[in-house]
């Protein structure tokens, strides 16, 4: 396919700047750019070579090349190690677009790896749960689940299901076992079987949508009266000045979302827009998403200030969210009734923001390591889908089963098997009747 | 010799087994000359397994072939000493019969139905060479020396290729039940017709004399009544021999029997490595079934009676290939057997067997253009299995002699197109057998309907002899007169074909309740096929529904470039030489299982799905 490239590290001043590139004949791609590389390349090894550009060496780079198709994306794929100043690694990047190398999609890599068999449906999404993982331990089970697909709770139905296919197998096509092999072979039998399959589905949906989170990790909403300072906190909170400070209230018309990294996890915080009466439109979907997400985070920071000492009473229940009451802006003015708020600061001095934070990564330490990850939750909404439709068709066979036409039920679990076949992966027939021999001692 | 018509026919046939009569009998029905060269003219029909015809996917095979106006149903009915309908409370589509035969009486009345077939000819003789000239079979060699041209050839040779026997560690050269085997046809195959050969195995327990037997020990097994015969055309209404159906017996192995195969395992050729080639999962011998399920404490079984002029029974249940002292050892261990008499000792039987995806749809191979193969010879197991492939082969033979384009069964309407189907495009691994559980549109492809599914295309080949042919047509338009009366019958404000479709309504009440009296003076059978088809209806059009709602995408050309995963080499290649464009057109094309357009419509999603991103 068209090569395509993408920086691998952050564009930042740093040793080293890594470039991933993956395509059809590589090599020869960029051998313009490397006119020192050898003709043909040798797959994982590892070549020295000075970009060269109009004549003029550009950067010396090391290259690791990886030969279709035993690369990660199937096809060649090599990775450019250059000096780090994010000018440099831009000017390259140029260069390469200039060889018709354009830049990468997001996921496009791992795309690649899917479509040219490299790594099933579910081990890209996987992937893309191991790499967005907000603690060490989401990534540790996204990563069991990439390495081993028998851990994914998929597979784990999709085995109980094709047992259940072989145990209707048999019964149908060997009716003189019947009577042999009655403790696991009645239609009774089935119906258990199909009762205890489908209660599992349900579980392990239930499970993800419980562990589901609107935001990934644990999240910590700022919310308040417009200009009290929440854009201000939050840029201070994260160093960073990404949220726009105005003194002029309704500036923040939307949620923000920053991330701060803690050993134990990541600590997300969500600017958002004040919340007061408002005919602005836009204006008015920020305030609703705010409200919104005052129940859907792990913690919210209510920012009163001089103008606002208190929380609205219209404030959602926060059903045992914590919620902490911010006083801003203390270096203007002190509160009339100081015990009444949680922590006293200013965003412009700084006062009380690390006895605040220090709080808030201790809360967030404890989320991590009493939410331990589910390991047996699903990575996508693909494969809940997946599941939600096995579901439909084992229960029509379950009640097909309760009438006694078991011809009708079997058709309606092989409904199931296609549904399988789309999510999990194609299910060849002789991996059933495996399963029917290897159960039952069958035949005459 | 020279070419006299003596030695010249449109079709022949080589093997007399249950895939060469069906060949012979449908290529003769076609009004081909034919003629039919077997070891021993004796041993036609010959049941070299148990004595019984039909069971699950068995029994839906012999009604496609009786309706498309084959020997199996009409020999069974007439030589069957116990009838059974299987699977009776899980629902029609998966019901099948199953019958005893008395086995010296199905060879008669094959022989009999063969000798009555005026352009079928006999003949006794091994067949040991094949004359190829351009590409062609010219002629089949004899081995007395005869040449014997025909214009397309059936080899149905069953076990006989390259066969061994074992009986413990003795093996000798040789087919089933005694028969000698042909030894030089196998490398003709491979060296002369560039097929690819593999090896089975299969085998058979030890016979034993009724009158040593404690039957009062045993569970007796009936039969059902009224007896279900297998054929739609007129079946007989009594059995050959006038009398009640004999039952079979069930019974038991013990812990004596597991020791007693467990102390001689070494001394049974499976073991000791002197077998090697592939047997049937689901027919195991005995000593597999101690080896494989240890903690199973007994197995069944069936003691099924050879006939009713002979006082022999066949156990049901323990084949095997360990020597006779041994075998003895394992029959007296079993309950009602403890002083039965061994008449002929079980034996294990090795053979050659041609990888049938070398075969087309109408089972012809791809190296020789008038070469046709069915029956154990392709992989498969099963007299049923068997005669459908020679039925089908059969037909294309008489098709090609006679300059006719070709005929295959469709999967989609048959149990005999899935096999053909399943064997020409996956080969084997195993021993083919039918499970009903193979057939995807098994809702439709049922037992009572498989006149209406098979006999207007028999008519089209012209393999029904007239008074079939009537008898279709007088069924036919009874289905037609009975449905539009339901239809035009009202009940509690409902046509009775709705009232029908219900589970709480039966055919038989409403005709009681609601219809004129000489609607039940028709065979039983022709009412009950109707009453399931008004039932399963629904049930089809909504499967059928969802096929087509699939069929709907379109096939992006470069996909087919891709590696689609789960689609055979084969499926893949013909999927490449057509270039269809849409699903349903992919599914239209010879040897394109609906399991693998399955795939491929996954495939499709997955690419769309992914150039959508
Ligand atoms: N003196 C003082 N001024 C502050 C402090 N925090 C914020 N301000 C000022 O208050 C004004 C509003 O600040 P923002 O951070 O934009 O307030 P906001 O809550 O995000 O406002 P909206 O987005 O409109 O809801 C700005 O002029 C800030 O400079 C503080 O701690 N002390
Ligand atoms: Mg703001």
């Amino acid at each position: 396919m068209e090569p395509i490239v993408a920086p691998v590290t952050v564009l930042v001043s740093q040793p080293v700047g890594i470039l991933r590139l993956s395509g059809d004949n590589l090599s020869d791609r960029i051998k313009p750019l490397f006119p020192s590389l050898p003709s043909t390349l040798e797959h994982r090894r590892i070549y020295r070579a000075t970009a060269i550009e109009r004549g003029s060496p550009v950067d010396d780079c090391l290259l690791l090349f990886f030969k279709a198709p035993q690369s990660f994306t199937g096809e060649d794929l090599v990775e450019i190690q250059a000096h780090g100043n994010p000018h440099n690694i831009r000017h390259l990047l140029a260069l390469l677009h200039g060889l018709g190398i354009r830049l990468a999609r997001p996921g496009e890599f791992s795309l690649r790896a899917y479509q040219n068999r490299k790594i099933s449906l579910l081990k890209a999404e996987s992937l893309h749960r191991m790499i967005l993982a907000p603690s060490y331990a989401e990534f540790q089970v996204a990563h069991h689940h990439y390495t081993s697909s028998e851990n994914h709770p998929l597979y784990g139905i999709r085995d109980d299901f094709l047992n259940l296919l072989a145990l209707f197998f048999t019964l149908l096509d060997h009716p003189e076992e019947e009577e042999e092999a009655l403790s696991n072979l009645s239609p009774h039998v089935l119906q258990d079987r199909i009762q205890t399959l489908e209660r599992s589905i349900s579980e392990v949906i239930n499970r993800t949508a419980k562990a589901k989170k609107p935001f990934n990790g644990f999240t910590v909403l700022i919310a308040g009266h417009p200009n009290s300072g929440k854009s201000s906190l939050f840029n201070r909170i994260l160093k960073d000045n990404r949220a726009i400070v105005s003194p002029l209230p309704g500036t923040t018309r939307d949620l923000l979302e920053g991330r701060l990294s803690f050993p134990f996890g990541d600590l997300v915080l969500l600017d958002s827009a004040g919340l007061r009466p408002s005919e602005d439109g836009i204006e008015q979907e920020g305030i609703r998403r705010a409200r919104r997400s005052l129940s859907r985070v792990d913690c919210v920071l209510w920012i009163a200030c001089p103008d606002f000492p208190a929380p609205p009473d219209f404030l959602p229940s926060q059903k045992g969210i914590p919620f902490f009451l911010l006083w801003n802006k203390v270096d203007l003015t002190t509160p009339s009734d100081p015990s009444r708020y949680d922590h006293l600061v200013s965003a412009r001095t700084r006062r009380g923001l690390p006895s605040l934070c220090e709080r808030l990564s201790r809360l967030a330490e404890t989320y991590y390591s009493s939410s331990l990850p589910g390991s047996s939750s699903l990575d996508s909404d693909r494969q809940i889908k997946t599941l939600r439709r096995l579901r439909l068709s084992i229960r029509r066979s379950r009640s097909f089963l309760e009438s006694g036409r078991i011809d009708l039920a079997l058709s309606a679990l092989e409904e199931g098997r296609r549904v399988l076949d789309d999510g999990v992966g194609a299910i060849p027939a002789s991996d059933i009747y495996d399963r029917v021999f290897n159960l039952f001692c069958l035949g005459k | 010799m020279g070419q006299t018509t003596a030695t010249i026919f449109d079709v022949l046939v080589v093997g007399g087994g249950h895939a060469g009569i069906e060949a012979a009998y449908a290529a003769a029905r076609m009004g081909q000359r034919t003629l039919l060269v077997t070891m021993h003219l004796d041993l036609i029909g010959q049941m070299s397994c148990n004595p019984s015809v039909g069971g699950i996917g068995k029994g839906h095979l012999v009604r496609e072939i009786d309706a498309m106006g084959g020997a199996m149903g009409e020999l069974a009915d007439r030589s069957g000493i116990q009838f059974k309908m299987l699977n009776t409370r899980k629902g029609a589509a998966v019901q099948a019969i199953r019958a005893q035969c008395d086995r010296s009486r199905y060879r008669v009345e094959a022989r009999k139905l063969l000798d009555s077939q005026p352009s079928l000819f006999l003949r006794q003789g091994e067949t040991v060479d094949l004359g190829i000239v351009n590409g062609q079979i010219d002629h089949i060699v004899l081995q007395d020396g005869s040449r014997i041209h025909g214009r397309s050839i059936v080899l149905t040779t069953g076990t006989f290729l390259n066969g061994r026997l074992h009986v413990g560690l003795d093996a000798t050269s040789g087919g089933r039940g005694g028969e000698r085997a042909t030894t030089g046809l196998s490398s003709v195959l491979s060296d002369k017709c560039g097929l690819s050969l593999g090896r089975m195995k299969t085998g058979t327990p030890p016979r034993l004399l009724g009158r040593s037997i404690a039957f009062e020990r045993m569970v007796p097994q009936p039969g059902d009544n009224p007896v279900p015969f297998f054929s739609l055309f007129s079946p007989p209404n009594t059995l050959f021999y006038g009398g009640p159906q004999k039952p079979c017996f069930l019974t038991s192995t013990t812990d004596r029997t597991r020791e007693v195969i467990e102390e001689n395992l070494d001394r049974s050729p499976l073991y000791s490595g002197k077998i090697h080639g592939i047997g049937p999962r689901y027919c195991p011998s005995i000593e597999d079934k101690i080896v494989k399920f240890p903690q199973r404490a007994t197995h069944h079984i069936f003691v099924e009676p050879e006939g009713i002029d002979v006082d022999e029974y066949y156990p049901n249940g323990i084949s095997t290939s360990l020597p006779l002292d041994v075998q003895e050892k394992i029959v007296s261990s079993i309950p009602g057997l403890e002083q039965a008499v061994i008449l002929r000792p079980g034996y294990a039987v090795e053979y050659d067997f041609v990888f049938p995806d070398q075969l087309d749809h109408t089972l012809r191979t791809k190296t020789l253009s008038n070469l046709f193969l069915a029956g154990q010879i392709n992989g498969t197991t099963g007299y049923e299995e068997a005669a459908g492939q020679g039925l089908v082969a059969g037909i294309n033979a008489a098709l090609l002699a006679s300059g006719r384009p070709s005929w295959a069964p469709d999967r989609q309407s048959s149990y005999l197109g899935v096999m053909v189907d399943d064997l020409v495009t996956h080969s084997v691994d195993e021993p083919y057998r039918m499970f009903t559980s193979r057939a995807e549109n098994r809702l439709y492809i049922r037992n009572d309907n498989a006149a209406d599914r098979l006999s207007p295309q028999a008519l089209l080949l012209g393999l029904l002899p007239p008074q079939k042919a009537e008898e279709y047509s007088r069924r036919d338009s009874f289905h037609r007169q009975l449905r539009a009366a339901l239809s035009s019958t009202r009940k509690e404000g409902k046509s009775l074909l709705d009232l029908l479709r219900s589970p709480d309504y039966s055919l038989a009440l409403l005709i009681g309740e609601a219809l004129p009296d000489h609607f039940s003076h028709v065979p039983p059978s022709w009412l009950s096929s109707l009453e399931q088809e008004v039932k399963y209806d629904g049930y089809v059009k909504i499967s059928n529904d969802r096929w087509n709602r699939m069929d709907d995408l379109p096939i992006p050309p470069e996909i087919l470039e891709l590696q689609l995963p789960g689609i055979s080499r084969e499926v893949h290649h013909r999927l490449k030489k057509e270039r269809p464009s849409r699903l349903s057109e992919a599914q239209s094309l010879r040897g394109i299982t609906p399991g693998s357009i399955d795939l491929l419509r996954i495939s499709i999603l997955k690419f769309q799905h992914k150039n959508r991103s």
